[in-house]
């Protein structure tokens, strides 16, 4: 069982965001963040199946089944995303386009503390070099993130398979792993 | 000759159960200056509206006791508050529409679930007063901050009607705070203002540690007095004077957007509630205004600077932390949220203030802001990030981060109303990025954090 699921960087359930910001922090491709991001979406949706009762909000937010704040109120864990239901409710919207809208709000949120923490450190990033450099990432995952969104709200009861990973990660992940030192820092 | 009629004390339970499981007692815990504020209208105040003022404070008190649970496993901050108080008309205020439209407003501003319960009066006494009040006049909430301050003027300078300005006194100094303003405003626009000052406290209260600081639910209390003035002198409007950009608050980073982390304190939709509610109340049509929607905090404070009233805006206060507990002037931190606004506004409006006013000066020279410890500049960089995102704007389209805000806080119910609100946001990105721009002459480090 999953403990809580939260939209804050610090949190300790956010490592692998904060994974994917030591990841940005080195200046890498568009294609090596967009499917990071992917990922962490993923297990983020794996998450919530657990969590929140995602077909009570979806259904809700859709405007088909009663406010989504009574809903929300009942959800004292990954309480933060079922928040996010009740901003994107919006009763002419499909359900897929709902769960899209909550990750892309979500990966938004997570964007955001990423930029705030490493632009104005010592990073050849300005808030607008990442500004634009996020933006293609979700310009490039946003057929992915359909893909997940579809995949959850057609089964929010059951956790969405992590797509495999393409050769390219695998090696970088070989090569990440064959730098590593063995003996502690 | 009119009598005024009202409760000597009245009590509050509250706690997580609806049985509660505090006890507050008026006068004893908490005190909401009810003599004062039927001294101040010269009139008797409307039993609904008394009701209303005491909701208003008993929501204030309690907001402030019940701390936040933030750090235990899975806790969400999320408070559930059961509220009973005792009030002239429990069956009024237990109606359907009524008790929504409570729970409603104060969802909004705290993210909290408040639930209401109301019984019956205690002992009353009655005092006999005289006097005229004077009729349908215009109500303002004035705090003795920037924004009031300037946008009262701009209301003196451009209308005739009587005006009421109505302050819930819970700073210190601010009584003499709003009476100097007031003063320097009746001098320059030769015009009598009625000053409506209530003084409000939590007697003996815990140390702060113990307290919920956020205070989310304080404008709820505020906007009841101001809405129970309106009802008292017949009046149908409440202003409130906020500028748009502060009024919508479009959370500096996205997790802010979240809880209650951003202010709602005159948020368009929670005025349009407290609206309802005081039309409930009133009986007849009360509107809450924010005449200022349209404009950015500097465009308010230039009038200020035009009409000679400098001095005014130098004397209000904006900090959160004011006052600093700190030797010497720098009593307001100069790095807080409204801090950095009101730094913004009176630079792009021309109206130098002494900086050791500041216990950070985030604008003078380059040397003092390298001295500024990192922590203490979260803030500046989350402004200067969000003027980075509002570039979408200038082609045209809303970033989805304002679209969120927009229609998930009910500020707006179609595309079109978003127009006033993306030209607003374009012409403060566009004061800032001039701010920028001669700050970065004098070679000011977080210039360069924004970039092209």
């Amino acid at each position: 069982m999953a403990e809580n699921e939260t939209l804050n960087l610090k949190d300790r359930h956010s490592a692998r965001w904060r994974a994917l910001m030591k990841l940005v922090a080195q200046r890498p491709s568009v294609g090596e963040v967009r499917e990071e991001t992917v990922r962490c979406l993923y297990v983020a949706a794996k998450n919530l199946v657990e969590l929140l009762p995602l077909g009570e909000l979806l259904a809700a937010a859709a405007g088909d089944n009663g406010p989504v704040a009574e809903i929300v109120a009942r959800c004292s864990i990954g309480r933060d995303y079922a928040q996010l239901f009740e901003r994107q409710a919006d009763r002419r919207l499909t359900r897929k386009q709902v769960m899209r809208n909550v990750f892309v709000s979500a990966l938004d949120t997570f964007f955001d503390q990423v930029s705030f923490r490493l632009a104005p450190a010592e990073n050849p990033w300005t808030f607008s070099s990442l500004r634009n450099f996020f933006g293609q990432v979700k310009q490039e995952g946003m057929e992915d993130i359909r893909q997940l969104a579809a995949k959850v709200a057609s089964n929010p009861h059951e956790a969405p398979k992590m797509p495999a990973l393409s050769e390219a990660a695998k090696e970088q992940r070989r090569r990440q792993l064959t730098d590593m030192s063995l003996l502690r820092e | 000759m009119q009598a005024i009629t009202y409760q000597h004390s009245y009590r509050v339970t509250y706690g997580p159960c609806p049985d509660g499981q505090g006890v507050l007692a008026s006068g004893r815990d908490f005190r909401i200056d009810e003599v004062q504020l039927a001294g101040a209208l010269w009139c008797n105040l409307p039993p609904l509206a008394t009701d209303f003022v005491r909701i208003g404070m008993a929501v204030y008190v309690c907001d402030r006791l019940a701390k936040r649970d933030r750090h235990s496993a899975g806790a969400s901050g999320l408070r559930n508050v059961a509220i009973a108080v005792q009030v002239g008309s429990p069956d009024f205020w237990l109606e359907d529409g009524v008790s929504s439209l409570l729970q409603e407003s104060l969802r909004l501003l705290s993210d909290d679930h408040w639930r209401f319960s109301f019984f019956g009066p205690g002992g009353a006494w009655q005092r006999v007063f005289c006097g005229p009040p004077p009729s349908n006049p215009i109500i303002c909430l004035y705090s003795g901050g920037l924004d009031s301050a300037a946008g009262l003027a701009n209301q003196l300078r451009n209308r005739k009607e009587p005006m009421v300005a109505v302050t819930a006194w819970h700073q210190p100094r601010q009584k003499q705070r709003v009476f100097r303003h007031l003063t320097m405003l009746e001098r320059r626009y030769k015009r009598r203002l009625l000053p409506v000052v209530v003084r409000t406290a939590l007697r003996h209260p815990p140390r702060m540690s113990s307290q919920e600081t956020s205070q989310r639910c304080r404008s709820f209390m505020f906007a009841a007095l101001g809405g129970a003035v309106a009802c008292a002198l017949d009046s149908s409007v409440v202003e409130v004077y906020e500028n748009g950009i502060g009024a919508l608050n479009l959370p500096l980073m996205r997790d802010m957007a979240v809880a209650a982390r951003a202010t709602k304190s005159a948020h368009p939709q929670f005025l349009r509630l407290m609206g309802e509610l005081t039309t409930r109340v009133a009986g007849r049509e009360i509107e809450f205004k924010l005449p200022f929607q349209e404009w950015t905090k500097a465009e308010t404070v230039r009038t200020l600077s035009e009409d000679g009233l400098q001095e005014l805006a130098r004397d209000s206060v904006s900090c959160v932390h004011y006052p600093r507990r700190v030797p010497g002037r720098g009593k307001s931190c100069g790095v807080c949220p409204a801090c950095i606004g009101r730094r913004q506004a009176l630079l792009t409006a021309g109206i130098d203030e002494d900086p050791r006013r500041y216990h950070y000066d985030l604008f003078r020279s380059p040397g003092e802001f390298e001295c500024i410890p990192q922590q203490e500049l979260d803030y500046l960089k989350c402004v200067l990030l969000q003027v980075s995102d509002l570039a979408e704007l200038e082609g045209g389209r809303l970033p989805s981060r304002l679209c969120d805000h927009l229609f998930g806080t009910k500020v707006i119910r179609t595309e079109e109303e978003a127009e006033g609100w993306r030209r607003l946001l374009l012409r403060y990105r566009q004061e800032w990025l001039q701010l920028i721009q001669t700050a970065g002459e004098s070679r000011l480090g977080w210039t360069e954090w924004v970039g092209n």
